[in-house]
């Protein structure tokens, strides 16, 4: 009889200690880490911006292509005269130069802010996803040294993929 | 096969009395919309800006306009007047502060972003509609006064050609530099709701 009471107490110690365990495992902070160039490129919004910005630019550089084709034509033409090229020479090559310009600002500036609107999207799912899975820090690893070691096994990057490109979809 | 054709005896009529639309009076509808604006509506935060749309019932817009005691007439004529379009309430509004103001900068006055909402955010937004993309095609904008967090829109979007399906509701946000926000009101959500029948008044 006395055997079988301790063998009762014994259990609750041991489901005791197993159960603090548990709780203490759960509340051991959770970092975890990402390769943050991968979780960019991967991105959706980030694959739809960069077609739309390369659309742009092959068209600005259409333009532009049209107008230099119609400077050589021009000077390669045989009554073009060197010493004195003309007005409509003048004109073409300063509209010419004025929208090479202007192209090349707007496409940094477009550039620029497709940056920002992919990073801005991409902090608000991170900050996300490190709440939905209680996770204390999420580091981003980019290969320039500011994170020299970490296990492959806290390695989030696929799943973190996945999620935010659902959340952007909202599939 | 004999048994078979039971069960499809069986399980037809339970099948055709849940397809169907229930109909209700003016009363219950609203009724039921105010239980169910929920499930007709989506939000999603985006770096201390909340989006959110919701689908708008024609029947609704109806009621909402002539009140609860419309005829039948009416009520059909003006079902005609607004059958090419569906409708969407767009908010937005600040985590903290007044959105109008929110983030502001010399180049970007809360006065420009109120000419902005006014005038130029229809072609910031789109509704995907199954498998068509359409464009806003008119759009009304409600300003805050400062009084209410949120700003409101009211779109309207053709008719898509699809059946009842999954509409998902893309804003191109740069005022924010959010980029492209999707909200989604799900095709069962629409499916569900009731038809508005005068003569059960």
């Amino acid at each position: 009889m006395k055997t079988k009471h301790w063998l009762i107490v014994n259990s609750i110690f041991l489901l005791v200690i197993l159960a603090i365990g548990v709780y203490s495992l759960n509340q051991k902070e959770k970092n975890v880490y990402l390769n943050t160039a991968e979780v960019f490129e991967a991105f959706s919004l980030q694959k739809e911006l960069r077609t739309k910005l390369e659309n742009v630019q092959s068209t600005r550089q259409a333009i532009l292509d049209s107008m230099q084709l119609r400077l050589t034509a021009m000077t390669s033409s045989s009554d073009f005269d060197r010493q004195n090229p003309g007005e409509d020479f003048f004109s073409l090559r300063e509209v010419y130069r004025i929208k090479q310009k202007q192209f090349e600002e707007d496409n940094l500036r477009q550039s620029r802010e497709y940056d920002r609107q992919i990073w801005n999207q991409l902090n608000q799912y991170i900050k996300d996803y490190g709440k939905e899975h209680n996770y204390t820090m999420i580091f981003g690893a980019n290969g320039q040294g500011n994170l020299m070691y970490a296990s492959e096994a806290r390695d989030v990057t696929n799943d973190l993929i996945s999620y935010i490109n659902k959340k952007y979809e909202r599939i | 096969m004999k048994g078979y054709s039971i069960v499809l005896i069986l399980v037809f009529p339970f099948v055709l009395t849940n397809c169907r639309q229930e109909q209700v009076n003016s009363e219950q509808y609203l009724q039921y919309l105010d239980k169910n604006w929920e499930k007709l509506t989506d939000s999603r935060e985006m770096n201390g800006i909340v989006y959110q749309a919701r689908f708008l019932p024609n029947d609704y817009r109806i009621i909402e306009r002539f009140g609860r005691e419309i005829n039948d007439q009416k009520l059909q004529s003006e079902r005609q007047n607004l059958s090419d379009f569906q409708y969407f309430q767009i908010r937005l509004k600040a985590r903290t502060g007044n959105i109008m103001e929110y983030n502001t900068s010399e180049s970007e006055n809360p006065a420009l972003r109120q000419h902005y909402y006014t005038h130029q955010f229809t072609k910031d937004l789109a509704l995907i509609d199954g498998k068509d993309t359409l464009y806003c095609e008119a759009h009304q904008f409600v300003p805050n006064h400062g009084i209410s967090p949120w700003i409101s829109v009211l779109a309207a979007f053709k008719v898509s050609e699809s059946k009842t399906t999954e509409k998902r509701i893309v804003i191109n946000d740069h005022i924010f530099h959010n980029g492209k926000v999707i909200l989604k009101i799900p095709a069962s959500a629409i499916s569900q709701i009731p038809q508005l029948t005068l003569d059960k008044l």
